[in-house]
């Protein structure tokens, strides 16, 4: 006898195609941003799916199938990043900042990699939920298993310590010239 | 230049940086199987078992060649 509640909409063997088709690039992108290397996003990607499909069972409403599995995902790629245990850190690319002049330069992609790289793995994560897949603090503390009020916490350091970074980072070039 | 000029430039930067990436995505077959197939292992987990056990093959290996009895070589006193 199932224990599933009546009405409760889960994940059938056929539908599950479908939902890897449509999930996949999104859940590589959140991957990808968090681990910052695209081999082992891949692995966490796949991964995920695996343990998407293994417990499509513990699938309930209240959240979307897309955000339920962006939580594994998010789960797999930070569980990655505490193992990883980074020893050294990724180099500073030392431009002035595009967050904080006016000229509207892009940033590139070296420097970004790097200064997602020198937040924490949590930090990261909510940041590339909410700026890169436009999730609202709700959804994003739906994902993280955490509070809005925590999210909000974690964000406000997050862009603090990207603030920080980028000022360090400028006055590091204008010392060397 | 304000927190929601801050905000949007990020949020720009992020999407520029990734918006594009597909990753390379196995095709599904029916179960996860062939995933786990494709996927290449190189995630740090899978590296560390890796090692572990290329460890304790070394280990393994050095033992039985430090404690294997041999035979006489030449030098040996065949009086002893």
């Amino acid at each position: 006898m199932p224990s599933r509640e009546a009405g409760v909409p889960r994940i059938g063997l056929d539908d599950f195609g479908a939902f890897y088709e449509r999930n996949y690039a999104r859940a590589f992108r959140t991957a990808f941003a968090i681990v910052g290397e695209r081999s082992i996003a891949e692995d966490v990607t796949q991964d995920a799916f695996v343990a998407a499909f293994r417990g499509r069972d513990q699938y309930r409403a209240g959240s979307t199938r897309e955000t339920w599995l962006l939580r594994i995902v998010v789960n797999k790629a930070i569980d990655h990043e505490r193992r990883r245990r980074r020893i050294t850190m990724l180099p500073i690319v030392a431009e002035t900042s595009p967050l904080l002049d006016d000229d509207h330069r892009t940033i590139d992609r070296l420097d970004l990699q790097s200064l997602l790289g020198r937040l924490g793995a949590t930090q990261r994560a909510a940041i590339v939920l909410h700026y890169l897949n436009d999730l609202d603090y709700r959804t994003v503390a739906i994902v993280m298993a955490t509070s809005v009020g925590n999210v909000g916490a974690l964000l406000s350091r997050a862009r603090a310590e990207l603030r920080r970074q980028l000022e360090m980072d400028a006055n590091a070039e204008a010392r060397r010239r | 230049m304000t927190d929601d000029e801050q905000d949007a430039r990020l949020r720009q930067a992020l999407k520029d940086e990734y918006a594009d990436e597909q990753g390379s995505q196995p095709a599904w077959e029916g179960s996860p199987a062939r995933l786990r197939i494709e996927s290449r292992g190189t995630a740090g987990g899978s590296r560390l078992w890796q090692a572990v056990a290329a460890t304790l093959m070394l280990v393994v290996v050095g033992s039985v060649l430090v404690l294997m009895p041999r035979g006489p070589m030449a030098g040996d006193d065949p009086s002893l």
